[in-house]
């Protein structure tokens, strides 16, 4: 009987145990949504929701002329996405409409804090486990998604972005042409950003120095303010990120052209020729003791918060969603949108900035050939990524989109964000510098650049000797 | 009993808990060997590449400073961990007013979560607004004053300072326990023959706790070895590699470049070290004092 018995608890105790293991976070987050969402439901048959949003989402809804036709069958979703603040999302409060049109399907939401998005991603693509919707940065080996793709980890949308009305007339040709791999339409493009020069006015005025509107004016601007106690640039040289290098980015596309600086951070040329290291030095003419003091312990909402919304700081030039979000009312009205002016030696007539989409939408190749889950797969990928979402995150966001023909409120958009946008829509678009380059060696560039801002070279020469050291045939 | 009999009951108690060693800890390590012997890269299939991992590694300066600094971190903390729980447990060992508070006070610590404690301290290391450098220019030394975070020379101390101060009230715990455990007669006989305090402590406490403290010691050593979120919270191993430890170096292998094989055979260098390091310490230290 006892020995019955000790058996008997140890059976238990194992399948207790491998059941419990079984359990995923997403399982047990996944079923709260849809209970909450049950009963949200039930709530809101008696109150009414305010007014706005209700006909926003339901507009985002209608844009995808597909509800109605989709089975009425149980399905579950994993969607992963970066963390959202739930209160003002509005891509949650999408999600959020999606469920309650569809209460028969289990949306499990998957979020991951800002690039932790990345290791998340790798690790279901290795483990086989790809999430069946996540948004993600662009289909370049700098994300790894030519590895998702050659593991056929994501589908392929082209027959469905052909075929379907939907995607007529939605984006320009450059947004398709990042989307595009191999001739093959990976991805559904949601969300661009630009690099933006921004200047505080009022402390160039206060120093009587002029906008920096040409390189030896942008020079003397730097060294006037750094005399007079004011931090040139906002920064952050923290480890692991890439603010500090936009400048250098900007700098190399300016001196070299875009397709050699290219060239340059995929490690296939060396950055010890004469116009590169003339590059190098026009960088740490202006960067070198120009940042904060405690560059290398801010992240670059730290370094906007504490220096350039307090008026520490007088210029910033980064990405656009990543800035416009953290200012201030106050500084917004203070701050003027410019063109970084070219070098003095420049392979280009015009300023150029960088510019791409920045957060698409994926499917996993696995939902999509599921025939149950495909069609709630294409509808939420339209509400996500269509005109009427996309009008919400330029108004209620300050993001940038890159949808043609978008009406958006006028009086939501503040007058720099107007400013910066005709400025980029101005501008040759450059590719981002490391799209292309490889993961352990960019971890090095990022380390040298940050050395640059701390003045450990003293000159070009010095500086593309260390980054060749780091990324030349790497 | 009925020896036999009585192990086959224990046995099968056990097997769950063997059951998932072997599946979470024995299972991934063999694993973690092989893939230290290849390319893998997490997406394609693995090729061996014999020893030129390890190779790599422990010729890359940065590991090998980082190795450096890790034994740095294990001898600050036997000094300052233990040390000062040592010293806390047997000063609040005979109790007194108070004694209960300063129990809980000490212990506090360690109960507050690593992130919250790196953002505690991220605030107090500002050079502007930090309670550091304001303490330090209150008593004239403000030319001491700096970004404890940012200089390259300060920022690996300034961080391990964080676990070592949390993890004395862990340590004051054990000790104290153990302390509890002396026999009041052999304080009582020693002052009969007319100890001091120090003799008391140095020829009665430490003797007989003196299996614990070994054990606090390896402790000490492990954690100081294998720790990861402290550095990759507050720096991520820098400025540049300021403040790089074999685990963050790992983590950025696997997780940031995505060298599968070449992370896992950090790991390995970095288990064979702590192995070999506590095993000494274990060994050495017990040979001090022999009890019956």
């Amino acid at each position: 009987m006892k020995r019955k018995l000790a058996l008997a608890m140890a059976v238990c105790l194992t399948v207790s145990a491998l059941v419990g293991c079984g359990q995923t976070p997403a399982d047990t987050q996944g079923a709260q949504p849809a209970q909450q969402e049950s009963t949200e439901a039930e709530d809101t048959e008696k109150e009414a929701a305010p007014e706005e949003d209700a006909q926003s989402t339901e507009a985002a809804a209608d844009d995808t002329q597909t509800s109605g036709e989709l089975p009425d069958v149980p399905v579950t979703i994993r969607f992963a996405t970066q963390s959202m603040d739930r209160e003002t999302s509005v891509m949650y409060t999408v999600l959020e409409q999606f469920q309650k049109d569809y209460p028969n399907v289990t949306l499990e939401i998957e979020e991951s804090p800002g690039n932790d998005l990345i290791t998340k991603i790798n690790t279901d693509v290795m483990g086989d486990n790809t999430p069946d919707i996540f948004t993600f940065w662009r289909p370049e080996s700098k994300w790894n998604v030519d590895k998702y793709i050659e593991k056929g980890a994501i589908a392929d949308l082209t027959d469905w972005v052909n075929e379907d009305e939907f995607f007529t007339d939605l984006f320009p040709e450059y947004a398709w042409r990042t989307a595009t791999v191999n001739d093959r339409i990976y991805c559904i493009p949601r969300l661009n950003f630009y690099v933006e020069f921004l200047v505080n006015q009022e402390i160039f005025e206060q120093y009587n120095l002029e906008l920096p509107t040409d390189w030896d004016k942008l020079v003397t601007a730097c060294d006037t303010l750094r005399d007079n106690g004011v931090i040139p640039w906002t920064v952050d040289t923290k480890e692991g990120l890439d603010d500090s290098s936009r400048i250098f980015n900007a700098i190399v596309n300016r001196a070299v052209g875009n397709s050699k600086g290219l060239e340059l951070l995929k490690g296939n040329e060396s950055f010890q020729q004469d116009d590169v290291i003339q590059a190098c030095d026009y960088f740490l003419d202006v960067v070198v003791g120009n940042g904060p003091e405690d560059a290398a312990a801010l992240d670059y909402t730290q370094a906007i918060t504490k220096y350039l919304n307090t008026g520490k700081s007088a210029m910033i030039l980064g990405n656009c969603s990543q800035i416009d979000v953290n200012l201030t009312d106050e500084i917004l009205d203070k701050l003027v949108a410019l063109d970084l002016p070219l070098t003095p030696e420049s392979v280009i007539d015009k300023p150029s900035l960088e510019q791409d989409l920045t957060n698409l939408v994926y499917i996993g190749a696995a939902g999509f050939d599921d025939p149950d889950k495909q069609p709630y797969l294409k509808e939420l990928m339209k509400r996500l990524t269509g005109k009427e979402t996309a009008r919400r995150q330029v108004e209620e966001e300050r993001s940038i989109v890159p949808h043609l023909g978008l009406e958006v409120d006028e009086s939501k958009i503040t007058d720099l964000q107007r400013e910066a946008s005709a400025i980029a829509e101005n501008s040759d678009g450059d590719k981002w510098l490391l799209s292309f380059a490889k993961a352990g060696p960019v971890d090095e560039f990022r380390r040298v650049i940050n050395e640059a801002w701390a003045g450990k070279y003293a000159s070009g020469e010095e500086l593309a000797k260390a980054l060749d050291d780091v990324l030349y045939g790497k | 009993m009925g020896g036999l009999r009585y192990q086959k009951k224990i046995l099968l108690f056990i097997i769950p808990a063997l059951f998932l060693y072997i599946l979470f800890f024995i299972y991934p390590f063999f694993q973690t060997v092989f893939y230290s012997f290849t390319n893998w890269d997490g997406f394609t299939g693995a090729s061996l590449v014999g020893a030129k991992n390890f190779g790599q590694i422990l010729g890359d300066e940065v590991y090998r400073t980082a190795v450096g600094r890790i034994f740095i971190w294990a001898g600050l903390s036997i000094l300052l961990k233990v040390g000062s729980a040592l010293v806390i447990a047997y000063v609040l060992r005979k109790g007194g007013k108070g004694a209960s508070f300063f129990r809980t006070v000490v212990f506090l610590p360690y109960v507050i979560s690593s992130s919250a404690m790196c953002l505690m301290f991220s605030v107090m290391y500002d050079k502007e607004i930090g309670l550091i450098n304001i303490l330090l220019r209150a008593i004239g030394l403000d030319s001491v004053t700096r970004y404890w975070l940012v200089d390259e020379k300060t920022v690996f101390y300034a961080v391990i300072l964080i676990p070592i101060y949390q993890a004395i009230g862990y340590f004051f715990v054990i000790l104290f326990a153990a302390m509890k455990d002396v026999p009041e007669d052999l304080y009582e006989a020693g002052r009969l023959d007319g100890t001091t305090p120090l003799t008391e402590f140095t020829r009665i406490t430490i003797p007989y706790i003196w299996p614990t403290l070994v054990v606090c010691i390896v402790l000490a050593i492990n954690g100081a070895f294998q720790n990861f979120d402290y550095i990759f919270i507050m720096t991520g191993g820098g400025p540049g590699h300021a403040s790089e430890v074999p685990a963050t170096y790992m983590y950025k292998s696997i997780f940031v470049n995505g060298q599968y094989g070449y992370g896992s055979a950090a790991a390995l260098i970095l288990f064979v070290i702590t192995l070999v390091v506590t095993g000494f310490a274990r060994k050495g230290l017990n040979h001090m004092y022999r009890t019956e």
